[in-house]
């Protein structure tokens, strides 16, 4: 079936294999178990514990996205990855500006 | 039995509603009768309403949206008529509860039930034809997206007679949309049809994004698509993008209102200003999915009745994907007032200001296509110079409101709903009309009857400037939108001008009605049997009016823009007989009425919480989509003699009409046909599309969840309640469930059947495991009085983990389902696309749950 490649060169399975599977499960759990640590055992500042978990999360994302979906630059996936990208720019468009927005409602409710 | 609803919900006593409801079913039963007596049933049920074919689809939409555009036109009406005399003091005819719900149902019918079925239906009817394509990539989910707008409008339409409509204004603000200010069935109406018909949009921005990015014909590049091709991906994009918001924040809003929550009320800590921010997230980027394919309906006029081709093509490309892109960052210019203070409104106010570059870009691009053109002056031409003029006004007092100092003056004035039309009546609706117009002869193969339908644009012109531009003064002058009665004798005169402003207008909708009839009854006279009444430039004329179903007998090969117009200058020949090929078309299908039945009657039972009913039609809903995934005679190919005699028959038509010029596609090579060979891939693209909508749905969630974390109004806070390694086991949970669908995934690749169907299966127990965890871990908070209901913090953690919980469960039935599937059928093709598309799925709600997990219980606890 000519159509099989294709199904699974988007879905990115074809260079994957055991191997890839293993290794992103190694990093996601380590970066699952990192974070709960820090949280479970506070030992440095509630800054750095929150910057290091925020970072944690981003990698762990990658991860899954790397080894998992296996997105690449792959030419058949560009338009999967353009759809992402623009995807990405949009929640943090709208997150950030709503939480912006959010906070100086509520900055200048308190009448400060 | 039958919840809220029993016979009080129809409102006897109120004498205009039901002189209504009778002279529309008086109309509903002249017309059922006509067709009955016609014997059209049959006809009407195969042809159109089981269809799958675009063009027809298209047609349809606009059928329903020129019906839509009456009854909205009829509320404008009656709040004209209403305002015009109840000024000195003097009651008017309409009662404030109903004239709030006229001037409620008045926005919502415009924006959601005409203008967008009516932009929806022109994408439908043009851009298979300019792309070259068959049809659109996924013609049954197009389908489904009609029949899901028609149960919206049709929702819409039954409040009418049963209970009321909303009264809270088009945009629906808590708190008055709330339960305590709005105990009535009008806010739930507003919520369903809403919710069903946005559905049914986002299907629709999913398909068109798809068809115009993968079945676009042979040397079709992205810059040699026609501009309106063009306007529609963008505005594919943002319904993509912003209708998920729009789903959230409903989505929301009826938790609220049915399950007694706090996101947006005023107790417990929610915040009704956080829907405002939502809804304007939602709402800017709705106004220009509505005007960016009116753009491009003008371009394509502007070049064909210029003879020439457009002016600046790539400059106004830019335009179009820059206003895409800043769309999303000027919402807040719809609430200045609301006290974000001076650096957000400052932002937000010059991003408006920057946005009307690239609009004024596309106006003077416009202004020189017609420079030292041969502008012929038909009425899609009248169309689109009256929309230059009045948009440019239009556009201008937007950039005055973008002042936030002006916007304190003129905010909820009449002033800004004179801009509000002026761009939507002025750019929206003269483009759609325009586009009527122009492809009316390309869709049933006869022109318009012209005189009334140069009538009614004069109408509408002139109409439109004695309707609104008097706001403008009134808006000066203070006068609020939204006014039942007033007692102020200024204001009078312009409200009586506006009165015979809207009764002009009302001439020419007579005119456009008067039109369709005169049209049809002299479509012999009009008729056009070359395909090309315009002498057009771009595809959809290369192909016979009306199109046969499969487009093209061939599809075109295409050297650069205005890709027809380049073929006729190159004088193209006949095509040979012996060239005729069989050609792969999807079925028609009755599933599509049906999902939109049931969707009817899912939302009625919403609105009057109907809750068995409620279950049935979900049920009977995910029973029909098991049924169609069951189905294996989904195509069928054309063959090759049924082309050739429908070819054929065109050419000699083509020739009775005119001998001199007679062009039929020859430049096309045998090519692999783009659409359906490749199904599988173009599924699961699509699919990974619908995954990027589903982020943004649940990036709104997190947002709302980050604004009302801290409101625990003296109840439990994060660090009070969740257990983080209870939280760490529910993720290993997932994450292993995670590796083992990849270890299917991989036995799939090995065609290994049994194997697949052993992980899948391990994957079921350990998606099961995480599901069950995570509803004792919602039993034990609500048994110790720690619910949804307790604070606003509360309802944001069990929304937002409830609905990934909702997600899984989906995922898990959806797993089940296919393992069935794979145990009788084996690893087929399409079982095989199925496991990737719910392996991306899989995967994705493991990367929500690292944000949840990082969001919610992590920063919740530290």
């Amino acid at each position: 079936m000519s159509s099989e490649s294709q199904v699974h060169s988007s879905a990115g399975a074809s260079q994957s294999s055991h191997k890839t599977y293993n290794i992103g499960f190694v990093l996601a759990a380590l970066l699952t178990l990192i974070p709960f640590a820090l949280a479970l055992y506070p030992s440095l500042s509630r800054s750095v514990t929150f910057l290091l978990i925020l970072i944690c999360a981003v990698i762990q994302i990658l991860v899954h996205m790397v080894f998992f979906l296996h997105l690449t630059t792959a030419r058949e996936q560009r338009w999967s990855l353009v759809a992402l990208v623009f995807t990405v720019v949009i929640i943090v468009l709208l997150v950030g500006l709503s939480l912006w927005i959010m906070y100086y409602v509520h900055y200048n409710m308190l009448g400060l | 039995m039958f919840g809220k609803l029993s016979w009080d919900a129809i409102p006897l006593d109120e004498p205009i509603i039901m002189y209504t409801l009778a002279v529309v079913g008086l109309i509903g039963i002249g017309g059922v009768g006509a067709i009955t007596y016609k014997r059209k049933w049959t006809y009407l049920w195969k042809e159109w309403f089981t269809s799958v074919d675009h063009k027809r689809i298209g047609v349809m939409y606009i059928v329903v949206a020129l019906v839509m555009l009456l009854r909205g036109f009829a509320d404008a009406l009656m709040m004209r008529t209403q305002q015009a005399m109840a000024s000195d003091g003097s009651p008017g005819y309409l009662p404030p509860e109903h004239y709030d719900q006229i001037f409620t149902a008045h926005g919502v019918i415009m924006i959601f039930f005409m203008a967008m079925p009516f932009v929806v239906g022109l994408m439908n009817i043009v851009v298979p034809l300019q792309i070259g394509a068959r049809d659109v990539a996924y013609p049954f989910l197009n389908a489904v997206s009609f029949w899901l707008f028609v149960s919206g409008a049709l929702l819409v339409n039954i409040s009418l007679g049963i209970g009321e409509f909303a009264r809270t204004g088009w945009v629906a603000y808590p708190p008055l949309s709330g339960i305590g200010y709005s105990p009535g069935v009008g806010v739930d109406y507003y919520i369903w049809s809403l919710q069903i018909s946005g559905i049914g949009t986002l299907l629709t921005g999913l398909n068109f994004f798809v068809t115009v990015l993968k079945m676009r014909t042979t040397g079709m590049t992205l810059f040699r698509m026609p501009v309106f091709t063009w306007t529609v991906l963008c505005t594919s994009i943002l319904i993509l993008a912003a209708f998920p918001i729009l789903t959230a924040t409903l989505f929301m809003l009826s938790l609220d209102r049915y399950l007694g929550m706090h996101f947006f009320t005023n107790e417990m800590g929610g915040n009704p200003m956080m829907y405002i921010n939502l809804i304007w997230a939602w709402g800017h980027p709705e106004v220009y999915i509505l005007i960016l394919p009116a753009f491009g309906i003008f371009s394509e006029v502007a070049s064909t009745f210029s003879r020439k081709r457009l002016f600046g093509y790539h400059s106004l490309v830019w335009a179009t994907i820059v206003i895409t892109v800043l769309s999303f960052i000027v919402w807040v210019h719809h609430f200045f007032t609301m006290g974000a203070g001076p650096n957000v409104n400052a932002f937000f106010g010059i991003m408006t200001m920057i946005i009307a570059v690239p609009t004024g870009v596309k106006i003077f691009t416009w202004l020189f296509t017609m420079y030292r053109g041969r502008v012929r002056f038909e009425t899609p031409m009248l169309w689109t110079v009256g929309f230059i003029v009045t948009f440019s006004i239009g556009g201008m007092t937007g950039v005055l409101l973008a002042v936030p100092g002006a916007d304190f003056l003129l905010h909820n004035s009449l002033f800004l709903i004179a801009h509000f039309h002026n761009v939507i009546i002025g750019g929206a609706v003269f483009g759609y009309l325009c586009g009527l117009t122009y492809w009316f002869p390309k869709a049933f193969g006869f022109k318009l009857y012209d005189p009334l339908g140069r009538a009614a644009f004069w109408c509408w012109l002139a109409g439109f400037y004695f309707a609104f531009m008097p706001s403008y003064f009134l808006g000066f002058m203070g006068m609020t939108r939204r006014l039942n009665h007033f007692n102020v004798p200024e204001w009078r005169p312009f409200l009586l001008l506006e009165m015979v402003g809207v009764l002009i207008i009302l001439c020419g909708v007579a005119c456009q009605v008067m039109q369709l009839v005169v049209s049809i009854r002299k479509r012999h006279e009009n008729r056009d049997h070359t395909g090309d009444p315009w002498d057009g430039r771009t595809l959809e004329w290369a192909t016979a009016s009306p199109p046969p179903f499969y487009n093209f007998a061939e599809q075109p090969v295409v050297h650069g823009i205005d890709a027809y117009w380049g073929m006729k200058e190159r004088g193209v020949k006949t095509l040979i007989e012996a060239d005729f090929r069989k050609i792969h078309m999807p079925c028609n299908t009755s599933l599509g009425v049906v999902i939109g039945v049931l969707s009817t009657v899912l939302g009625f039972a919403l609105v009057w919480h109907i809750w068995w009913l409620v279950i049935t039609s979900l049920l009977a809903t995910v029973a029909v989509l098991v049924v169609r995934s069951y189905d294996q005679h989904t195509e069928y190919y054309v063959t090759a003699e049924e082309v050739e005699r429908v070819e054929t028959e065109r050419r000699q038509l083509m020739a009775e009409a005119r001998t001199m010029s007679h062009i039929v596609l020859n430049e096309s090579v045998h090519q692999q046909e783009h659409g359906y060979e490749d199904a599988g891939s173009l599924s699961l693209f699509g699919f990974w599309i619908y995954l990027m909508t589903d982020c943004i749905l649940f990036a709104t969630l997190f947002a709302t969840y980050a604004v009302l974390g801290q409101a625990v109004a003296g109840g439990p806070s994060a660090a009070d309640i969740f257990e983080l390694p209870y939280v760490l086991a529910e993720t290993f949970l997932l994450l292993f469930s995670s590796i083992t669908y990849g270890y299917a995934m991989l036995a799939n690749h090995r065609k290994d059947k049994r194997r697949v169907l052993q992980w899948l299966g391990i994957t079921f127990v350990l998606g099961l495991g995480f599901l069950a965890m995570e509803i004792n871990e919602f039993h034990h908070l609500i048994a110790e009085g720690y619910g949804p209901q307790r604070s606003a913090f509360l309802t944001g953690f069990f929304t937002l983990v409830g609905t990934h919980g909702l997600h899984v469960l989906v995922g898990l039935v959806w797993m089940a389902l296919l393992m069935i599937q794979v145990q009788q059928r084996g690893l087929c093709c399409v079982n095989s696309t199925r496991l990737s598309c719910l392996s991306l799925f899989w995967h994705f709600l493991d990367i929500v749950w690292v944000c949840v997990f990082t969001v919610v219980y992590l920063f919740g606890v530290i």
